[in-house]
């Protein structure tokens, strides 16, 4: 198991390190720079920032100090946020990312999960009919329409929510809510189509025949076996909802790192686009090693190795 | 150590501990600064948000009245010697810093070698260009920090020696890179002097909190040397959002709501409401020709594509208030002249358009406006598209781009009609004319003209407000009529909302936050 562990410690290092790679360069070859903007400033001045930065390097050299730095856990200086390293910026706004992702993904996986199965035992039924309409919902509403209407129901109509700020445990359940529903609908659809396909293997048939009940049927027999592809989904999902939504952080004024995914990028902030890229890569490669670890445990038959 | 400090301090908030946000009390403003402020040091600050908060927080030698004059601030008078050349500053000799130290004329030294240092690559260093030696030494011909134009006389009298004499310099100190530093507060935390627990400041505030990509409080500070500001603290909200800010403040969860922070759709919906208050902006939103690329090399088709636009009408596509304009200094600044300019004159367009050697459009070739993706730019060149080929019968293309990728094709090789905007980094008219100088890195259109340079350099040191304007009357005309380099379009608006128990706030055509003698009354 150990050898195990460091086998796929050492292979996910190595995914990881060329994501972060391939990433540095591709963004390097994005035009425009990080310090371009409607007003220019003298040739002089220019110098003197390139110099600072290192932009003045070929791109080889720059690398060569990314890597530097990213040996002793340092992502270096944002070009934007003048006189603050990336790793602190990230330190300040991961934990809120990730409260409020671990608050979706909560929420979704429950409720997702539960309409999915509901959804196939009482399959054609009104239930099943109200579930798939839900799912379809959650589904093609964009978040910002879904963030927007639930503002204007529970924060202008009813006034029970704030309609953004993140102050305290009523300001997460608005961008929960809106956070969440896509992947709950998801949920929802793939536990349903996993439970009417394991509902007609013969073990589920022989355990009816031998006279089990209902509930220990679906408990025991069917849910267990059908969450296979529901794990599977939700390791990536945990990754990329913890990470944050640069909608949703928007729309609630969140203080999250989600929006540097897009406002890192526009201002060519190098250091901070890749220290944002690499955490998202270190969290979808841990969950996806913490999803076949779950797979072990859901069905003895699997191997790590 | 930090990060498990943070994360308890998440849990905590989220396991009950809660906090709520600002209530309404009197004596407290609630503000949407709608970004991070990128630092709160001054020399390299450069944004809106970061200026917003320092001129708060900060003093320089001069300030603004309410009508954008300098007036005396940390310097209570000063000398103009030399023609010009040279200004001495008499400085307060009751001011202290928030840690009791007074203010010295060394601070003002300190800074602006500073800021003129190449490692500190100061990005408006430029700002002091024309003091003595201030450009040798940021392009390093220059080592010796000590040859910049700047000395203290004694402890409180300073001396600015210029390269040449300038009528606007007393403006240029008023603005936050010219402000005093401590060089034993930076020496001691390079990295981290302007954060709460460190920073050291002299104006009606001080900086109390500052909860990255959140909010930022200020209270006031004890020992301004000044009569002490009515407010006790200013929150300031880092809301990006304008549709999240608009919805807290209808309800009552914000006071005030700045310009750039309400919605534009909503601004037609807002007119006659009491709190909503529209200004001009020194600003103009112009096009811009390449004048090196076919047909744009042709002064007739650019003074057709001029005279084919009807900008009247806006304000109607926009709905934010825009003021029309057909010249390049803004309503508002020195030198502001609504008679040049090509007024829409469709019929002479078309006229002037045949003389260029296509009468009726025929075979002018296809020629592109080129913008940054945006949907007001995308309004804007959609409009005017509109009027060259209704006016002129042309085929006209639109091109939007990426912001960067914008400003990189704008740098090399840009394109036949682009799109910009300039706001006033100070209230004079040399800020806006020096811009199409031919040696102006802003310069976009490759026009360069010896007359129209020397006649910007002539203004920007005549002292006289009435040669200075017929100066800059005479070099508008060769811009926007001779030469039609550009085609200005309209003057910015500010649209701002303030609920009614914010009193005394000082309006004004720069969007300055002056909040020094804002009051918060009895609100709702």
């Amino acid at each position: 198991m150990i050898r195990t562990f460091l086998i796929r410690l050492v292979s996910g290092a190595l995914v990881v390190f060329a994501v972060a790679t391939l990433t540095f360069f591709v963004m390097h070859a994005v035009p425009g720079g990080p310090f371009d903007s409607e007003k220019k400033f003298p040739p002089e001045i220019k110098k003197n920032i390139e110099a600072k930065y290192h932009l003045d390097q070929p791109v080889y050299v720059q690398y060569g100090y990314y890597l530097r730095d990213l040996a002793h856990l340092r992502f270096g200086p944002s070009l934007k946020y003048i006189n603050r390293q990336v790793e602190d910026i990230l330190i300040d706004t991961f934990p809120v990312s990730l409260v409020l992702g671990l608050a979706a993904l909560c929420w979704a996986v429950a409720v997702g999960v539960l309409a999915g199965v509901v959804s196939a035992i009482r399959r054609d039924t009104v239930l099943d009919r109200l579930s798939i309409l839900g799912a379809t919902l959650g589904i093609s509403i964009p978040n910002f329409v879904l963030g927007a209407l639930l503002i204007l129901v529970f924060s202008h109509r009813l006034k029970i929510l704030p309609p953004a700020l993140w102050e305290g445990w009523r300001y997460l359940i608005l961008p929960a809510l809106t956070l969440g529903a896509g992947p709950a609908a998801y949920l929802a659809r793939l536990t349903r189509s996993s439970v009417l396909e394991v509902l007609e293997k013969d073990y589920v048939r022989t355990a009816r025949a031998k006279g089990l009940s209902g509930a220990i049927v679906i408990g025991k027999h069917v849910l267990k076996n059908s969450l296979g592809p529901v794990v599977t989904v939700i390791g990536p999902l945990t990754a990329m909802l913890v990470t944050g939504s640069f909608i949703v952080e928007k729309i609630y004024s969140v203080p999250g790192m989600g929006r540097y995914f897009i406002t890192a990028v526009t201002n060519r902030d190098y250091p901070l686009v890749m220290g944002v890229t690499i955490v998202y890569a270190v969290l979808i490669v841990s969950m996806n090693f913490v999803v076949d670890l779950v797979y072990t445990f859901l069905d003895p038959r699997i191997r790590i190795g | 150590m930090r990060w498990a400090g943070f994360n308890i301090f998440l849990l905590c908030i989220f396991l009950g501990c809660s906090s709520q946000s600002e209530r309404f009390t009197p004596g407290v403003l609630r503000y949407n600064l709608t970004t991070e402020p990128p630092t709160l040091d001054w020399t390299v600050a450069t944004d809106s948000a970061s200026i917003r908060v320092i001129n708060n927080i900060m003093e320089g030698l001069t300030t603004y009245d309410r009508d954008l004059n300098p007036i005396p601030a940390l310097a209570e008078r000063w000398e103009i010697l030399d023609q010009g050349l040279r200004y001495r500053f008499y400085l307060r000799q009751d001011v202290r810093w928030t840690d009791g130290v007074p203010l010295t004329a060394e601070h003002f030294v300190y800074s602006w070698r500073r800021l003129i240092a190449p490692p500190t690559a100061a990005q408006y260093a430029y700002f002091i260009y024309d003091v003595k030696n201030a450009r040798a030494i940021n392009s390093g011909d220059i080592k010796d920090l000590t040859q910049l134009g700047i000395q203290a006389l004694d402890a409180h009298t300073l001396e600015v020696e210029l390269e040449k004499p300038l009528v606007f310099f007393p403006s240029i100190t008023t603005f936050v890179v010219t402000f005093p530093e401590r060089q034993d507060v930076i020496a001691r935390w390079p990295e981290s002097w302007s954060e709460p627990e460190h920073i050291v400041t002299l104006g009606p505030f001080r900086l109390r909190q500052w909860r990255h990509e959140y909010k930022l409080v200020l209270e006031r500070n004890p020992t301004y040397y000044g009569e002490k500001p009515p407010l006790d603290r200013v929150v300031m909200y880092m809301l990006n959002e304008a549709s999240s800010a608009l919805t807290l403040y209808e309800t009552n969860s914000l006071d005030f709501l700045p310009h750039g922070s309400v919605p534009p759709i909503a601004i037609p919906s807002l007119r006659g409401n009491p709190e909503y208050v529209k200004l001009p902006l020194l600003g103009t939103y112009y096009y811009g020709f390449n004048v090196t690329k076919p047909p744009m090399n042709n002064v007739l088709v650019r003074r057709a594509l001029c005279l084919a636009v009807d900008r009247s009408r806006i304000p109607e596509i926009l709905k934010g208030g825009q003021i029309p304009a057909t010249s390049w200094i803004p309503r508002g600044m020195f030198g502001y002249n609504s008679k040049i300019g090509y007024a829409f004159n469709p019929e002479l367009a078309r006229r002037t358009l045949a003389q260029a050697g296509y009468p009726g459009g025929k075979g002018f070739p296809t020629i592109s406006i080129a913008f940054n993706t945006d949907e007001g730019h995308k309004l804007v060149a959609q409009f005017v598209q509109q009027q060259w080929r209704q006016n002129l019968n042309i085929p006209v293309e639109i091109n939007n781009m990426e912001w960067k990728v914008f400003l990189k094709e704008l740098e090399h090789d840009p394109p036949q009609v682009w799109r910009l905007g300039w706001n006033a980094d100070y209230p004079d008219p040399d800020n806006f004319m020096a811009i199409f100088t031919s040696e102006s890195g802003n310069n976009n259109t490759r026009w360069k003209n010896k007359e129209y340079d020397a006649l910007v350099a002539r203004a920007a040191v005549e002292f006289e407000p009435a040669r200075r304007q017929a100066l800059y009357d005479q070099a508008q005309r060769i811009l926007c009529e001779t030469e039609a380099v550009i085609v200005p379009l309209y003057i910015y608006t500010q649209n701002n909302l303030a609920k009614p128990w914010v009193k005394n706030y000082p309006w004004n055509a720069m969007d300055n936050l002056y909040l020094r003698e804002v009051r918060v009354e009895a609100g709702p």
